[in-house]
């Protein structure tokens, strides 16, 4: 019975780590540099630019970004070179491109699939606005 | 002043005061203090005792850090790290306010509603569904969360479901105590 109970917990600990060497290779992977495409809710073209994150301390994410509008862009969107920041669970990614000014800047709500990042876009402000088309950010190395 | 005064309610605005000082460029500015006890009443309970948006108002007031309130104009400000933002009536192009570090002071930019409405919430955000006109110690309240959450070192990053969204939980204490059975926000 005890050998049982020793096998049995070995083999825990074992799914265990597996786990966790998993969720981390998961996590680790999304660093990098993406190029990043915004489309509106017609399909044209808002934004464009690149990402690129840099370092991962639990599950947030800090990087560079760079933003730029499009034709078909809203008149809130600020293009943006410098700083942004994240945050992932699991495979979402939440992104704030103004990550020190409250009540601004694009925000990027998506899902990692060790390819790239797809999801919807928003405005922030007082009141963030409704989700304003979708973005995908490819990852290039 | 008369904004804070309307967020904490009646009771505890009497233990508010303001002092005048003077910038480098000899402007004015004012700085908000507490008294020990009410001076109106001898109520000798501290302010934060009074109710709980005076319990937050407190800690912000007395922190060692300060807070700016900034009154603008509508159009485009820029903080210290470049990000950009259109102040603006709510739901009506832009922002009517915007917190973060402007020439390293924490600042909350506020449009300047002596001289233009404030917008309103569109009734998506609201637990009742209805619009909701927009009003200064209600946005105000909004912002001072933001910068709580700054002050105390926690970031409110709105992507993380569990965090508690300073924001959103003083602008709704606010909005119970004016109104206990109104409508409270459910998202920001």
């Amino acid at each position: 019975m005890k050998t049982v109970f020793l096998v049995l917990s070995l083999l825990l600990l074992v799914a265990i780590s597996q786990c966790d060497n998993h969720s981390n290779k998961t996590s680790n992977s999304i660093l990098g540099r993406y190029e990043l495409a915004g489309r509106d809710n017609s399909g044209q073209l808002a934004f464009t630019g690149t990402i690129s994150f840099v370092s991962l301390e639990q599950n947030h994410l800090k990087g560079q970004c760079k933003i730029i509008r499009e034709q078909n862009g809203p008149e809130g969107l600020y293009e943006k070179d410098g700083n942004c920041e994240a945050l992932i669970d699991g495979k979402k990614i939440g992104l704030d491109s103004a990550p020190l000014l409250d009540d601004a800047g694009l925000l990027l709500e998506g899902e990692f699939d060790g390819v790239a990042i797809r999801g919807i876009w928003m405005l922030d402000g007082f009141v963030t606005s409704e989700p304003l088309g979708k973005f995908e950010a490819v990852k290039k190395m | 002043m008369q904004a804070l005064r309307e967020a904490v309610g009646s009771e505890a605005a009497q233990y508010l005061y303001v002092n005048e000082g003077k910038n480098a460029d000899g402007t004015a500015n004012y700085y908000v203090g507490i008294y020990d006890s009410n001076p109106s009443t001898g109520d000798r309970r501290s302010f934060e005792q009074v109710n709980e948006v005076a319990g937050e108002y407190g800690a912000i007031i007395r922190d060692p850090q300060s807070v700016k309130l900034e009154f603008v104009g509508t159009g485009t400000i820029e903080d210290d790290y470049g990000d950009r933002t259109y102040i603006a009536p709510a739901s009506r192009g832009g922002t009517p306010a915007a917190t973060g570090y402007f020439k390293g002071q924490l600042t909350i930019k506020m449009l300047d509603w002596s001289k233009k409405d404030l917008g309103y919430l569109p009734g998506r955000v609201m637990s009742d569904d209805k619009d909701n006109m927009l009003t200064p110690s209600v946005m105000q309240g909004h912002e001072l969360g933001h910068a709580r959450a700054r002050m105390t070192g926690y970031r409110d990053r709105r992507g993380n479901r569990e965090a508690i969204d300073g924001s959103l939980r003083l602008e709704n204490k606010i909005r119970k105590l004016q109104f206990p059975n109104g409508p409270t926000r459910k998202v920001h």
